[in-house]
């Protein structure tokens, strides 16, 4: 077993327990081998271990004077030699600079050393791990986990060792353990740290630690985890460790796993997104009962109240009894911070259903929300309507989900009511103030969870006429609850003094406008309302003064946060606040943390998932003592850039890895924070030369926008990064930021603009010799130049990005340009180059493991089998594609390789493994909201009713495709159902509904100049003009049809435009000119082989040569069709024609029968060059007088 | 295959996450395993309580916590905590209990 324990924000009182020693029937857990544990910390960036080999390593030791036990090294360089040989270099008496300096050395000359074995006395302080390195007098200088971590950071190092007590440790505060400060990406970056969580007997530790590097380099791919297993099993079984063979643990950065990641977005999907209840939630049975009564009843329900009343949690709960009381209704719940624009908010929701892509629109998303009946709850909804025009459109956008979702009902939380729907009537219900019992109940909760005094101390306290007092001072408003519970701690706490102090707060308190939202709302609250909005103002200012007696650091945290008014990372928020502290390096993140840690004590902060934010009216607050919106100081501005680079990074990984909507769902929230900070309101600095982290942040967050559908903060942000990058000199940074805004231009159809960016990208990589990079825009350019319909300069491009593939070694490049290759061979018919390239890039997808890579070229090599006419072989690639799209639960991807296989199945005849093909398809592609491929299906489907005689059946589906295809603007589509539709009505007889079917089929043809697509029309007009008794209309008609055909070397289409004209001629009774015609689509027919369209050639020459009493031609024609007939199995012709040489023999000359049996073609050539001389000078495919009739 | 996944692992995921700023003692356990075994649970963590480990035996975790740091820890006495911290944790949620359950099978199926 391999157990991964990933631990969340604040979890340290969990991660100190020594979870190595879970003991189960009989046994320890983890004392055996293959049996590993690795700790991970979850708010961490991920990054993943390769050691490649041979590993260099490090092995630093001190033992300074006075710092505990003088050990004896020794035995932990022999055990090392006899590991790592020459690979080992050895650090005596290491100092902290000793230390960086060998490090910085090695890196410096490429051969960084991989490995850093530490063997030093440590401990914790409560503060901070510390490690016992030499002072330079020798004395001991106890180095704190920070600086330790800086030193030892970008030098090359991906595992650290420590030999050292306690280096495990997490300590109460968050990152202040050696372990954590030396994973972290702040302090020293490390890939794995293996630590110890108490005091481990040095004497005896070296053959444990030798055992781990034995199992870790004796073969490749070996996790840390398990080295560490093998080395904790040996240990335990029987050497003197037995009793300390747990202490060495495992910490490693989190790693991405798919399918995990895929588990989450399908609970995310399938569940509810509720988050948990407040621990101390107090029922409110009468207006929890109203709510509930609503929900029965009611599409669309507003819980409206004042800031702080308590309508979130009451919504949270109701929703979750409603969610339990209703099993087939998912709940999903949607917080709304300031600032999320509505476009953002689409996709937050679309992502708690569980699509990493994002509708367009909003009728799109609610054609998702109608998947499932579904309660969507919108948390803060009010801060989608800060004015009349963002109300207005909030209330579109509710409609349109209510309107395309009829089992979609929503519940709001919010300061007013949106009170402008369209689609359905809402509900507002106005949350009271809780009662006195109630606000009592929640005080006296609050406080026991809060450990505050002890239980007789509390009791005495609700006796006390003061906590009457204090219950009219919160006077039912729970958020003063929550931020008075905080203040009451403490040995000489005073329920009176404090009480005190709030009615004097209140008496001072001011309530401006801005903290109910808007002023019209403001001017509405009632007298009571008013008091109560003083009371929480009170309150506030009360933990707010606290604070800043006792917490002072904190207290300017409170304010500078208000810099994020939509909540920010908590990673960010420290990096930003640490800026800012004037203290050491490695002090500065731990105070900034502390700060952190204060501000939620006091419930002055939040946190949700990784991301921490102001309870609701505390923003205000924030802003109103900061005089307004605050801004950063340039460095806390660069730190928070700079970290947010790395959370940018780990979701673009996370999502390049696996497609889970978390990644997308987590850039969203952050997307309107990233454009204040990247266009300050006025620069005040000039940016110093380096690294462009604003510049880093555009490049990586590429894929987040485009699946997200952002375009526009798309274009913001690259732009900014951009001129970032070139204000700072950093090449590379903008040539980033250039291939990315290539990559929006692409997307919004602006070619030459995305060449030019391209080719600006191209030249600064060249100069900044990032092959990868260069290898990356052209193949961008190849995809360009393939949108120009410039297929040779694709293709060169495309060879020029895989040399440089090839060159680094990036295999997933490579494969990506193989497949590419491949494709654009199909379009130049190079079908066996085709073949090559895919199945090359098939081998690579393979090697890299990319599930998704490998599905797309199974799928290609599917259709270019398709086109090869090997069934079986495409039948098998596409089976084998269908596997892997449903293992990465990729459902376009299925449902596109379903509906080919409903094609290949048709092909071959299996109608009724088609329709289930088709059924499943378009189930897939409705989930997934694709309509074009819906449509697509439908018009397939229709095609499959009509072989089936279905017909009513197919003109539904015809009409359907229609609909979607014209909601799409896919005019292709809609023009070949429209053709389709036009040769149903045609079966039908209705005439004139085929005629204006055809009619608007042929305008949209032209729109799009799809020459094949106008010329098919219009010989489904030849046809209906044919039946209508117009042969010379039919024949104009099959004229033109036959020159667009020529025009796109269609030779099939020409065969059946010649064929038909002929049969027009044929009805004008100009018997000469069908017979050239019909000898004309024949020849075409021999030409491409096509054997049924020589079969119906030569019955159309039997009849002619009939009317014309020609024998030879007859003659000719029947040896012809024969063979035809014998060709294509149809024996019933083949013996009808057999009969009827029969009867010629006897009634022609010896001679002439002679003659066609020994060369029928011949024969026939004959008979045609006599027609088309009887025929004279005039054009065949021209009518005139002379000729309307022979 | 995954960096930290060797071939003949059996890879299971423990989550610990707090659910909201205001307790940092109730942590919210998630267990599972790749073959769907799935269970979920709340731990109010108490290291000052006294735990019961084997049959009508107690531990108290924080005296053990201080002992074993300081490597004064024997054998019966890590067993003891090592048995009261897995009930701790199934007994946070019966469906832990479950997935651990179906953990075990898999891992010796493995």
């Amino acid at each position: 077993m391999s157990l991964i324990v990933s631990f969340g924000s604040q979890t340290e009182a969990f991660a100190q327990l020594p979870l190595e020693l879970l003991h189960d029937q009989g046994q320890f857990l983890f004392a055996r081998p293959h049996a590993a544990l690795t700790r991970a910390f979850d708010y961490e960036p991920a990054a993943d271990f390769f050691l490649s080999t041979p590993a260099r390593i490090l092995f630093a030791w001190a033992r300074p004077e006075g710092a505990g036990h003088r050990f004896d090294p020794a035995p932990h360089e022999a055990l090392l030699r006899s590991v790592f040989g020459d690979c080992l270099c050895v650090l005596p008496d290491a100092t902290l600079r000793g230390l960086k300096e060998a490090l910085q050395a090695s890196a410096e000359q490429r051969q960084p050393f991989a490995l850093l074995h530490l063997l030093a006395h440590g401990g914790h302080d409560g503060l901070s791990g510390l490690i016992a390195l030499n002072a330079p007098d020798g004395s001991a200088d106890w180095v704190e986990a920070g600086q330790l971590g800086h030193a030892i950071r970008g030098k090359g190092v991906q595992l650290a060792f420590l030999c050292s007590c306690q280096s495990g440790i997490t300590g109460d505060a968050s990152l202040s353990g050696v372990a954590q400060q030396l994973l972290s990406p702040a302090g020293g970056n490390l890939k794995v740290v293996i630590a110890t969580q108490a005091n481990l007997p040095v004497a005896r530790s070296a053959e444990l630690a030798a055992g781990f590097y034995h199992a870790l380099t004796a073969q490749a791919g070996v996790s840390p985890g398990h080295a560490l297993a093998s080395a904790r099993a040996r240990a335990y079984e029987g050497t003197p460790l037995r009793d300390a063979w747990s202490i060495p643990i495992c910490l490693a950065r989190p790693w991405l796993m798919p399918k995990d990641a895929a588990a989450r977005a399908l609970d995310h999907a399938t569940r509810n997104t509720l988050p948990p209840t407040r621990d101390s939630f107090q029922p409110r049975p009468e207006v929890m009962a109203q709510i509930r009564d609503a929900l029965a009843a009611n599409r669309l329900i507003s819980l409206v109240g004042l800031p702080g009343i308590g309508k979130t949690e009451l919504g949270k709960e109701c929703a979750r009894a409603y969610g339990a009381a209703h099993s087939d209704r998912r709940v999903i719940y949607q917080a709304i911070n300031r600032g999320l624009a509505p476009g953002a908010l689409r996709g937050l929701i679309a992502t708690s259903l569980g699509h990493a892509g994002v509708p367009e629109n909003d009728a799109g998303l609610g054609r998702l929300l109608d998947a499932q009946p579904t309660l969507l709850v919108l948390d803060n909804a009010e801060d989608m309507m800060a004015s009349a025009d963002t109300q207005t459109a909030f209330a579109r956008q509710l409609d349109h989900w209510l309107a395309n979702a009829s089992a979609l009902q929503v519940l709001l939380t919010t300061r007013w009511a949106v009170g402008e729907t369209r689609a359905v009537r809402e509900l507002p219900i106005d949350i009271p103030p809780m009662s006195r019992a109630e606000t009592d109940a929640l005080l006296k909760a609050e406080l026991a969870l809060g450990e505050v005094q002890t239980p007789e101390i509390r009791a005495a306290w609700a006796a006390d006429p003061a906590w009457q007092r204090l219950l009219d001072f919160l006077d039912g408003h729970p958020r003063s609850v929550w931020l008075v519970s905080r203040h009451f701690d403490g040995p000489r706490a005073s329920l009176a003094k404090v009480v005190d102090r709030l009615e004097r707060a209140r008496a001072q308190a001011v309530v401006d406008p801005a903290l109910i939202g808007r002023q019209d709302a403001h001017a509405l609250l009632s007298d009571a309302d008013a008091q109560r909005m003083r009371s929480l103002v009170a309150s506030i200012d009360f933990s707010f003064d606290v604070l800043a007696e006792r917490h002072p650091q904190a207290a300017a945290a409170f304010l500078q946060l208000a810099a994020f008014p939509g909540g920010v990372p908590e990673s960010v928020a420290i990096a930003s606040l640490a800026a800012d502290i004037d203290a050491e390096g490695w002090q500065q993140e731990a105070l900034a943390t502390d700060s952190l840690d204060q501000l939620y004590r006091y419930h002055l902060l939040e946190w949700q998932g990784s991301r921490t934010h102001y309870p609701m009216p505390l923003q205000w607050y924030a802003e109103h003592k900061a005089k307004g919106t605050p801004r950063l100081s340039p460095a806390a501005r660069q730190a928070a850039l700079a970290a947010y680079a790395d959370f940018v990074d780990t979701l673009n990984t996370g999502l390049i890895r696996d497609q889970s909507p978390n990644w997308v769902a987590d850039w969203l929230k952050e997307e309107r924070t990233l454009l204040s900070l990247a266009r300050p309101p006025a620069p005040a600095h000039t940016p110093a030369p380096g690294p462009s982290a604003l510049a880093r942040i555009a490049g990586s967050a590429r894929n987040l926008m485009m699946m997200s559908q952002r375009l526009g903060v798309w274009q913001q942000l690259t732009e900014a990064g951009r001129d970032d990058a070139r204000a700072r000199l950093d090449i590379h940074g903008e040539a980033n930021t250039l291939k990315a805004l290539g990559d929006l231009q692409l997307r919004n159809d602006r070619l030459d603009d995305a060449r030019k960016a391209y080719e600006n990208a191209l030249e600064l990589y060249r100069k900044v010799e990032d092959r990868l990079g260069e290898a990356n825009t052209l193949r961008a350019l190849g995809d360009l130049h393939l949108r120009n319909a410039r297929l040779d300069d694709a293709r060169k491009a495309y060879e020029n990005a895989l040399e440089l593939y090839r060159k680094v070694d990036a295999r997933l490049g490579e494969a990506n340009t193989l497949q590419a290759l491949g494709d654009l061979h199909l379009r130049n018919a190079r079908l066996d180059d085709a073949r090559k390239a895919y199945e090359n890039a098939l081998e690579l997808f393979r090697k890299v493991e990319d599930r998704l890579g490998e599905a797309n070229t199974l799928k290609a090599l599917g259709d270019l089998h398709l086109r090869n006419d090997r069934l079986d072989d495409a039948r098998k690639a596409y089976e084998n594609a269908l596997e892997l799209y449903r293992k990465v639960d990729a459902r376009l991807g299925e449902a596109n390789t379903l509906k080919a296989l409903g094609d290949l199945h048709l092909r071959n005849d299996r109608l009724d493994d088609a329709r289930k093909a088709y059924e499943n398809a378009l189930e897939l592609y409705r989930k997934v909201d694709a309509r074009l491929g819906e449509a697509n299906t439908l018009q397939a489907l229709g095609d499959l009713h009509l072989r089936n005689d279905r017909l009513d059946d197919a003109r539904k589906a015809y009409e359907n495709a229609l609909e979607l295809y014209r909601k799409v603007d896919a005019r292709l589509g809609e023009a070949n159902t429209l053709q389709a539709l036009g040769d149903l009505h045609l079966r039908n007889d209705r005439l004139d509904d085929a005629r204006k079917a055809y009619e608007n089929a042929l305008e949209l043809y032209r729109k799009v100049e799809d020459r094949l697509g106008e010329a098919n029309t219009l010989q489904g007009l030849g046809l209906l003009a044919l039946i209508s008794q117009d042969p010379a209309e039919a024949f104009r008609q099959f004229v033109r049809a036959l020159h667009l055909h020529v025009r796109v070397d269609n030779k099939l289409g020409q065969e059946a435009a010649l064929g038909y004209a002929a049969r027009a001629a044929m009805a004008l009774e100009q018997t000469d000119r069908a017979l050239f015609l019909a000898g004309a689509s024949l020849a075409i027919g021999l030409e491409i082989k096509d054997r049924f369209g020589q079969s119906i050639s030569l019955q159309v020459l039997l009849n002619l040569f009939q009317d014309a009493n020609d024998g030879l031609g007859f003659a000719a024609s029947v040896a012809l069709y024969r063979n035809v007939a014998g060709q294509l199995d149809d024996v019933q012709q083949q013996s009808a024609m057999d009969e009827l040489w029969q009867q010629l023999a006897s009634l022609l000359p010896v001679e002439l029968m002679t003659a066609v049996r020994t060369d029928p073609q011949a024969a026939l050539n004959q008979a045609l060059a006599n027609a088309r001389q009887r025929f004279g000078e005039h054009d065949p495919l021209e009518l005139d007088t002379e000729h309307q009739g022979d | 295959m995954q960096p930290f996944e060797t071939a003949d692992a059996y890879p299971v995921y423990l989550s610990a996450t707090l659910s909201a700023s205001e307790n940092r003692h109730r942590i919210h356990l998630i267990l599972r395993d790749g073959a769907g075994a799935h269970g979920a649970g709340v731990l109010d963590l108490d290291l000052h309580a006294t735990q019961t480990a084997a049959a009508h035996t107690t531990i108290s975790w924080d005296g053990f916590l201080a002992d074993y740091r300081a490597s004064r820890s024997g054998t019966a006495d890590q067993q003891a905590f090592g048995q009261a911290l897995l009930r701790a944790l199934l007994q946070a949620d019966a469906s832990l209990s479950q997935a651990w359950a179906a953990v075990l099978a898999g891992a010796a199926g493995h």
